[in-house]
């Protein structure tokens, strides 16, 4: 093993850049693989530029099989150009590479598309029901600094701490995950009370007094409860019952089709 | 509308599919690219509302590790274009949307399948030394991503736009104000899923707290936001020194929020 280094923050950097396109090619069969190598290749071409074959060795051993989150990966592409500049051997890179990509992936899905997203769209979401342009563009660069900022900061970090990184993520992974899925919590309990609407035109006749249902009952106790109802129901639906998204929409459009005529709603 | 507009359109979407396919910049989220599309129609106002709507409704529909839900980009462009076009904005948007959505879904899994040819050229340009040819895949790939969603935009919407407004006209009143109930409840179909994903026992007691904030004092999203950080933090601070303590504690919790 050779200690000298030759990889610089440039090297690295470029290496970021590549990984915008890592999903380009995304199949079924080795997922991110090709993309994952085409992001690796900078360094590949450095580290063994007077090695031909081994050159081609290194690049055809990252085209196995790849799939983790689409921005956290790059911490795992850190740590494999650290590995890569010491000329670790081709199977402990593999090793590391398929440990870490489960727990990222989950990490960098809980962190993004279930907090930061929600997040991030509704502040914008609420922007654009008033009519405000801002909410989108609020949304897409707020989304984007956080996006690249994960994309460049994991990268270096990873690069940093090789190795020794393994037995850490897991223990701020955890705690990481629950804070993110306490704040996820709150504010999805907040978009529920926001934007599902459901009102009953339902009326209650007895005798000469005409009770309106949703007017009267619901909106006296507690004004969202059938939007949080129908929303638990879904749940349950997916929960319980498995069903798929394009199931649960197909349900949705028919119930309400079907309550309209029955002029439920 | 003029073919002028249907062009750009269709390269907005061939263009915003290749974003969608990498999910990178998150030009395909619906609040974003409703407005653009909008934009492009020239009822920027619509084209907010529908794409904050279907924003909520596809929340919680990720393409995570290949799994592909509805695609979001064709169901946008396809709801906006329609929903302004045929006059009625948001209320149809979901009837038009939807459909191709669900369509594309399909496209989308093949595409899934069929790149698998570019896993064996990129062994092959390895293998022969050919570095240029290999970072090329990337773009020829780019291509591929770009006239799919392109063709599935551009044909219902030269083809039917004329028609739009007929449609929506022959359709009964109860058939429409039923569409436009399940547009108010979309957004559901998108927070059960968020939820289903994150669901702990432990979570309940914070779905309520932030649904009573908002049910009771009108509480908006971002001060909601900022509240849900502050809690976030001092459980973060206090699990670490006290997680014995916390699991006795959370354990006691019920579901109560009012039901």
């Amino acid at each position: 093993m050779e200690s000298n280094t030759t990889l610089t923050k440039k090297d690295l950097n470029k290496v970021g850049f590549r990984s915008i396109l890592l999903n380009t090619t995304f199949n079924y069969e080795r997922m991110q693989a090709t993309g994952f190598t085409y992001s690796m290749k900078p360094v590949i071409e450095k580290v063994y530029a007077d090695d031909e074959e081994e050159k081609k060795e290194r690049e055809l051993n990252h085209l196995t099989f790849m799939n983790s989150h689409s921005y956290a990966i790059t911490l795992i592409m850190g740590i494999c150009a650290a590995m890569e500049e010491r000329k670790e051997k081709k199977e402990l890179i593999n090793g590391i590479k398929v440990a870490l990509m489960g727990p990222l992936a989950g990490l960098g899905d809980s962190l993004v598309w279930f907090t930061a997203i929600p997040i991030l769209a509704g502040i914008g979401i609420s922007f654009a029901m008033n009519g405000s342009v801002f909410g989108p563009i609020f949304f897409f660069l707020a989304f984007n600094l956080l996006g690249f900022a994960i994309r460049f900061g994991f990268l270096h970090m990873g690069y940093k701490l090789g190795i020794g990184i393994l037995d850490k993520i897991s223990v701020i992974g955890d705690k990481i995950t629950r804070a993110a899925g306490i704040l996820g919590m709150t504010v999805i309990g907040g978009l529920i009370a926001s934007y599902v609407t459901l009102n009953t035109a339902l009326t209650i006749t007895s005798g000469d007094a005409v009770v309106n249902l949703q007017a009267d009952v619901f909106d006296s106790i507690m004004p969202n409860l059938l939007p949080m109802l129908y929303t638990l129901f879904i749940f349950y639906l997916i929960r319980s019952k498995k069903k798929s998204p394009t199931m649960l929409i197909v349900i949705t459009i028919i119930l309400c089709v079907i309550g309209s005529f029955f002029g439920i709603f | 509308m003029s073919f002028a507009q249907i062009i750009i359109i269709t390269i907005i979407t061939g263009l915003v599919g290749i974003d969608c396919y990498m999910e990178v910049f998150q030009t395909y989220r619906p609040l974003i690219l409703g407005t653009i599309i909008g934009l492009v129609m020239g009822d920027i106002k619509t084209g907010l509302i529908i794409g904050a709507t279907f924003e909520m409704m596809w929340m919680g529909l990720m393409p995570i590790g290949g799994a592909a839900p509805p695609n979001m980009v064709i169901g946008t462009v396809i709801g906006v274009v329609f929903g302004i076009a045929s006059g009625k904005g948001a209320d149809v948007a979901i009837g038009f949307g939807v459909p191709f959505a669900v369509l594309m879904q399909g496209i989308v899994i093949l595409m899934y399948t069929g790149f698998s040819y570019f896993n064996t050229s990129a062994t092959k340009y390895i293998k022969q030394g050919k570095s240029k040819q290999f970072d090329l895949i990337q773009l020829k790939a780019s291509v591929v991503i770009f006239f799919c969603y392109a063709i599935v935009a551009f044909l219902p919407i030269w083809l039917g736009i004329d028609k739009a407004e007929v449609i929506v006209n022959i359709l009964p009143e109860w058939l429409i104000n039923g569409l436009s109930v399940a547009g108010g409840l979309m957004p559901a179909i998108g927070f059960a899923i968020l939820l289903n994903t994150m669901f702990k026992k432990d979570y309940i007691i914070f779905l309520a707290m932030g649904f009573i904030l908002v049910t009771y004092l009108s509480l908006p999203i971002l001060p909601l936001a900022v509240i849900g950080v502050c809690i976030a933090v001092y459980d973060y601070m206090i699990s670490g020194k006290k997680a014995a303590v916390l699991t006795t504690t959370t354990e006691s919790e019920d579901y109560s929020d009012g039901i």
